[in-house]
């Protein structure tokens, strides 16, 4: 079973090039278009990284990152946060609330790509041999 | 108490004499080591010949707290300043004392606008909604664009709705652009207060430099003069026939601009030794102010001017345009400008006007239909100092500061009268041709200071073959002035003659 990488965006078109991205990693993509949603997926489907938008409707970016980091059954799930370049508020409670990873928009595809792999317990871009490890967050 | 007692020359055992104390109880009040009151008091001040209320000091007591505020400012910390010294110093030099109060309040005053302008900026909503905006949209397109780049072998169907999408968010892109910039320039205009003669140069430029109104207005006025030339006698006569009292001056000295006519005393002063073609345009001013006080108000009236002194300037600035409609009436003005291919001189002579004048008239020739070329126009003083400044939509002139200092406007001030011209490209590869020339106005006395300017006229270079002075000017490489517009806004890192280093450096 290839490592499940949930995307919690509700921009349309950054979910569809970030799916696209993370399959062609050898990964597998679920998606939530608001925060209710990413957290219920998060509960059922546990997976291996989550990339979560921090403008998200209903709860947004920030709330599902507090939940997570602050259940003793979730946190161990990675987090990489996405926000808009330039808002360093963003970056330091994201950071303080315990995320794993930060990615400003507009990111390069590497980067992103790069980040998520090293977060899932891959190396470099492409699907790790062997079984993917999901390893504690650094 | 000691300052007053020092300059009336009387030493403190005198003074203590005169008003019946001890010299020690004197020296005790002088260093503030007694109070003083009561009919002590009194004497002292009848004394010294001050008033009482210089004497209980209330302004010096609120002078000293003042200072002792200014010295426990943070932005002072570390220079020493300690709050005792505050009442000596309001002592011997009370001026100085409220001169240090009036900047510290103006620079709190200027704190506080940068702070609330900078706050309104980080929390406008409309700013918020598009850098967000702006932001998603780039992030899909270069998303979608990597993949194309890195990606080959993605399938037709999956290519085109990328390719598609790429499409349709870069339009959306360009929308939230627009809207971010509108937005930014609501901001500009709500911005800092500008100066009274700011704030005309913008009214006057709001109305793309021409005033129809004043145009017909003074076709009007010209009709009624009789044919040939309005000279400066037929203008007196004219002037007379108001009212107008036209009386030679015979004082040495400048005359300021805005002396020659008094509309108070309804007199209009002729300085002898003023060049021809000042008197007779200041005569034209005066005309169309007596003659079309109604016209002015209403123009004046209908601008957002928010002082007294603006909407005086922008009423002689107003006279100062009817005149040159006056003496150089539009279409005739334009025909020969058009002519001649906008020779500067030789209008100069047809229409015996100045250089400044004839530049003046060539930006206002704007009536739709039948417009001349698009000028802007500058004038600087040889300390660099913009007084006049009308750009162009591609060229716009920074409201502070000068400009860049390889402009033709001030090769002109080195030239001493000599034409210069120069083909300019900016860093946005927009193309102009610049005219200047320094003028100086004769001093009308020994002793009388003369007064030099450069004015220049700027027009883009796709005017070339309607303006005469583009002619010889070379569009190669290396004979086209590399320039920005200042400093700031320069990306020529080499230039041998930068000043600042660029504000917007590229990222």
């Amino acid at each position: 079973l290839l490592p499940l990488v949930l995307i919690a965006e509700d921009e349309p078109y950054i979910v569809e090039s970030l799916t696209f991205l993370v399959e062609r990693a050898g990964l597998a993509a679920t998606t939530a278009k608001d925060g209710e949603l990413a957290l219920q997926a998060i509960r059922n489907l546990r997976p291996a990284v989550v990339v979560l938008d921090i403008m998200l409707p209903v709860v947004n970016g920030m709330e599902v990152l507090r939940a997570v980091k602050g259940s003793p059954d979730l946190r161990n799930i990675p987090v990489l946060v996405l926000t808009a370049r330039g808002q360093e508020n963003d970056r330091q409670t994201a950071l303080a609330l315990g995320a794993d990873g930060f990615i400003t928009k507009p990111f390069s595809n590497r980067a992103v790509v790069e980040q998520i792999c090293a977060l899932a317990g891959l190396v470099g871009g492409g699907p790790a041999e062997g079984p993917a490890s999901k390893g504690a967050p650094t | 108490l000691r300052q007053a007692r020092r300059e009336r020359g009387l030493t403190q055992a005198a003074l203590a004499a005169k008003v019946g104390i001890s010299p020690s109880y004197l020296n005790l009040i002088e260093h503030g080591k007694r109070e003083v009151a009561g009919t002590l008091l009194i004497r002292l001040a009848g004394t010294l010949g001050l008033e009482i209320a210089e004497m209980t000091g209330v302004e010096t007591t609120r002078l000293v707290h003042d200072l002792g505020e200014i010295a426990a400012d943070p932005l002072l910390g570390g220079l020493g300043i300690g709050a005792e010294e505050a009442s000596e110093l309001v002592g011997r030099h009370p001026a100085w004392g409220r001169a240090m109060v009036k900047l510290h309040r103006s620079y709190r005053a200027a704190s506080t606008l940068a702070q609330t302008l900078a706050e309104r900026l980080s929390q406008d909503e409309t700013l918020l909604q598009a850098s967000h905006e702006l932001l998603t949209r780039m992030t899909s397109v270069r998303s979608f664009a990597e993949i194309l780049r890195d990606h080959p072998d993605v399938d037709g169907d999956r290519r085109a709705r990328f390719t598609a999408s790429i499409a349709e968010e870069s339009a959306k892109l360009g929308l939230i652009a627009k809207a971010l910039f509108d937005r930014l320039s609501e901001f500009g205009e709500a911005g800092p207060p500008t100066t009274p003669a700011e704030e005309v140069d913008d009214f006057i430029a709001d109305r793309g430099n021409h005033f129809p109104e004043l145009e017909a207005a003074a076709e009007a006025m010209a009709a009624q003069f009789s044919d040939g030339r309005i000279g400066v006698a037929k203008l007196v006569e004219r002037l007379r026939r108001n009212g107008v009292r036209v009386a030679e001056r015979r004082e040495a000295g400048e005359l300021l601009r805005d002396q020659w006519f008094d509309a108070g005393e309804w007199m209009f002063r002729l300085t002898q030794g003023a060049a021809p073609a000042s008197i007779r345009f200041e005569m034209a001013r005066a005309l169309f102010a007596v003659e079309q006080p109604a016209l002015i108000e209403r123009a004046v009236a209908a601008a957002r001017l928010n002082s007294e002194e603006a909407r005086r300037r922008a009423g002689r600035a107003l006279c100062g345009y009817g005149a040159g409609a006056l003496l150089m009436p539009y279409a005739e003005f334009r025909k020969a400008a058009e002519a001649y291919r906008y020779d500067i001189d030789r209008l100069g002579a047809i229409f015996a006007a100045s250089f400044e004048q004839i530049c003046h008239r060539l930006v206002t020739l704007r009536r739709p239909g039948d417009e001349g070329i698009p000028f802007a126009f500058l004038r600087i003083d040889p300390a660099g100092n913009i007084s006049k400044r009308f750009g162009l939509p591609d060229l716009r002139l920074p409201r502070h500061g000068g400009v860049c200092p390889l402009w033709a406007v001030y090769k002109a001030l080195e030239a001493r009268g000599a034409l210069v011209t120069q083909r300019a490209r900016l860093s946005d590869r927009r193309e102009f041709l610049f005219v200047a020339r320094s003028v100086c106005r004769s001093p009308t006395a020994f002793g009388a200071p003369a007064a030099t300017y450069s004015i220049m006229l700027g027009c883009e270079a796709a005017y070339v073959g309607r303006f005469i002075y583009g002619d010889g000017l070379s569009a190669a490489p290396g004979l086209t002035l590399e320039t920005g517009v200042n400093c700031h806004l320069c990306p020529r890192e080499a230039c041998a003659q930068r000043a600042f280093p660029q504000v917007l450096a590229p990222t």
